[in-house]
């Protein structure tokens, strides 16, 4: 990784509220482990991240959980979805966590990406592309500061990620929030504020 | 979190709480029901037994017969003790004649207790100086031995009670301070005390008056206890060697065996309780390892995994309330399936449970779900 010129990986590097941030990052550069190290699902690091100055590797459980409910939303690359849940319960279950979102948000937000018909049907018998909008669906049902996408769209028809890109830029627009999208090729599914190479 | 498999141990582990619960209520309310039927026939009738305290003979005839004041104080703070009252001696020669026709000769003693130890006080009872006749108490006991072994083998008249009543005694005392006559006449009968009581005011009297000491120590404690029957009261009398005539007395070792079996059967209730705790900690450690999976998921999306182990514990909550109401349901209904059969052999009891069972249940369940948090939530923390 090191011999390749990055503009992440052994650099200080800042992101600002409310920015668009593209990286493009081919095969093997350490997408999603980027992605991870954000989200805090991994802290094996050299260096550090911090979040509103404070260092995420030092992020207690509970505070934690806060950033997770409020702060930051994700979509992974294996979208991580509760196989033996519905559609709708895989919704429901991160909704749950901040009552201020409303419950008719949910069919609003699946008619938009066309998988009304799917709210019944368990996560394990979904398509790639079914519960990859069911996972973009599952990001923006909480407030957030920062979203952050891994190859969102890559199971997806032209179509389709227009419908579910505008539906991330409302959800961006009205939280006010940034976005750091990685994926592989260059796109413009959004209007980026930086463009970065991993 | 569901997870279909390792039912089994789930159902094992509720059904040893359910049993080792049931034999500790069980336990309990066979406690609270034997106490009832054993130990406290005074308290049942609404008052207390009677013992009359004495120290034991040693073999050597060594040591004071009466009682000092260290050992008194030391008595009545016992918490057995109700109240407390001297048995006072006489400091003086007594003796009477008695009878009609057959003159009936003897030396006496008399002991004095204060009035208020007298169970069922005579009318007559009341002396001042200068009274014409002093009352007598004697116990049932010297009754019975003079009509059916005295009077028979001596060809001497069996009495009742009333015509002991009205039997002229003519008492003599002598003594340092001199000597007196008086006329005397038995009024009552005593079941508890065997002696030879008059009233306290004539002891006091007559002890200064002919035996030159108006309060001599006691040689005899006369006790005013609830249950003679408290093993607390014999092992007391016991290591102080004091005696006492009391029957109720051996009611002491029966319910200290009985106390004891009881406790045991108890400790094994709370054994095998325990025991469906650990089998229930492997049954929470299966399940949240099965679920390790979706825990982490949950995990990711925000949940804590305190907030996980609450939901877990709270789902099992209704479980604890069925058996909470169970296990009150069958305690009572053996309770009324023990009372009829002893109604028949004319024994009561309660036909409703001891509130001691209810409040034991609380806590068993209590420590279950205590026990049930702190395990899910190190399971818990162990997987995410």
């Amino acid at each position: 990784m090191q011999d390749r010129p990055s503009d992440i990986w052994n650099r200080d590097c800042r992101f600002n509220q409310g920015e668009y941030i593209h990286i493009r990052a081919p095969s093997g550069t350490g997408k999603s482990t980027l992605i991870h190290y954000l989200y805090r699902l991994r802290t094996d690091y050299a260096g550090s991240i911090t979040l509103d100055n404070q260092d995420l590797r030092n992020t207690g459980p509970a505070r934690l959980a806060q950033l997770r409910q409020r702060h930051l939303s994700v979509v992974f690359q294996d979208l991580r979805l509760f196989g033996e849940l519905t559609t709708a319960e895989n919704l429901e279950v991160k909704r749950a966590l901040t009552p201020e979102i409303p419950r008719e948000i949910i069919p609003d937000y699946a008619g938009r990406l066309g998988i009304t018909e799917k709210l019944g049907q368990s996560g394990n018998r979904l398509s790639y592309g079914e519960q990859q909008r069911v996972a973009i669906i599952r990001s923006l049902l909480q407030p957030f500061d920062w979203i952050l996408l891994d190859e969102p769209f890559s199971h997806l028809d032209h179509l389709n990620i227009r419908h579910a890109a505008s539906l991330i830029a409302e959800a961006c627009l009205v939280n006010k929030s940034g976005m750091i999208i990685v994926d592989l090729e260059e796109d413009d599914h959004f209007d980026y504020t930086r463009k970065l190479m991993l | 979190m569901r997870s279909g498999q390792g039912k089994s141990g789930l159902v094992f582990a509720l059904l040893g709480l359910g049993l080792g619960m049931l034999v500790l209520l069980v336990a309990v309310q066979s406690f609270t029901d034997i106490g009832q039927l054993l130990f406290t026939p005074a308290e049942k009738a609404g008052m207390e037994s009677l013992l009359v305290i004495h120290k034991a003979i040693p073999a050597d005839h060594a040591g004071h017969p009466a009682f000092s004041d260290e050992e008194i104080r030391d008595i009545s703070h016992q918490s057995f003790v109700h109240a407390w009252g001297p048995v006072t001696a006489n400091q003086f020669k007594v003796s009477a004649t008695a009878g009609f026709q057959t003159r009936f000769y003897t030396d006496l003693f008399f002991e004095a207790v204060p009035d208020t130890f007298l169970e069922n006080r005579p009318e007559k009872w009341h002396w001042d100086p200068g009274d014409p006749v002093l009352p007598i108490i004697i116990s049932t006991d010297f009754l019975t031995m003079y009509n059916y072994g005295f009077a028979l083998s001596q060809g001497l008249p069996q009495l009742s009670e009333a015509s002991v009543k009205s039997i002229p005694v003519s008492i003599s005392i002598s003594g340092p301070g001199g000597s007196g006559q008086f006329m005397a006449s038995v009024v009552g009968f005593s079941n508890h005390i065997s002696s030879i009581l008059v009233p306290q005011r004539f002891m006091d009297w007559a002890n200064l008056h002919y035996g030159q000491m108006a309060k001599p120590a006691p040689t005899g404690i006369i006790l005013k206890v609830t249950d003679p029957s408290d093993p607390q009261l014999a092992a007391y009398l016991h290591t102080h060697h004091y005696q006492t005539n009391a029957d109720n007395l051996k009611f002491s070792k029966i319910r200290v065996i009985l106390t004891t079996i009881l406790s045991a059967i108890g400790l094994f209730g709370i054994c095998v309780i325990a025991l469906a705790l650990i089998i229930f900690s492997v049954y929470l450690q299966l399940v949240i390892s099965r679920s390790g999976e979706q825990i982490r998921l949950l995990s990711i999306l925000g949940y804590e995994g305190n907030t996980l182990g609450r939901l877990l514990t709270m789902s099992m909550v209704p479980l604890y309330i069925w058996m909470l109401v169970a296990a009150l349901v069958a305690v009572q209904g053996l309770q009324w399936l023990v009372r009829r059969s002893l109604l028949a052999k004319g024994l009561i009891i309660d036909s409703m449970i001891s509130p001691y069972v209810p409040v034991c249940l609380v806590a068993v369940l209590l420590v279950f779900y205590l026990f049930t948090r702190s395990s899910v939530n190190r399971h818990i923390r162990a997987v995410s």
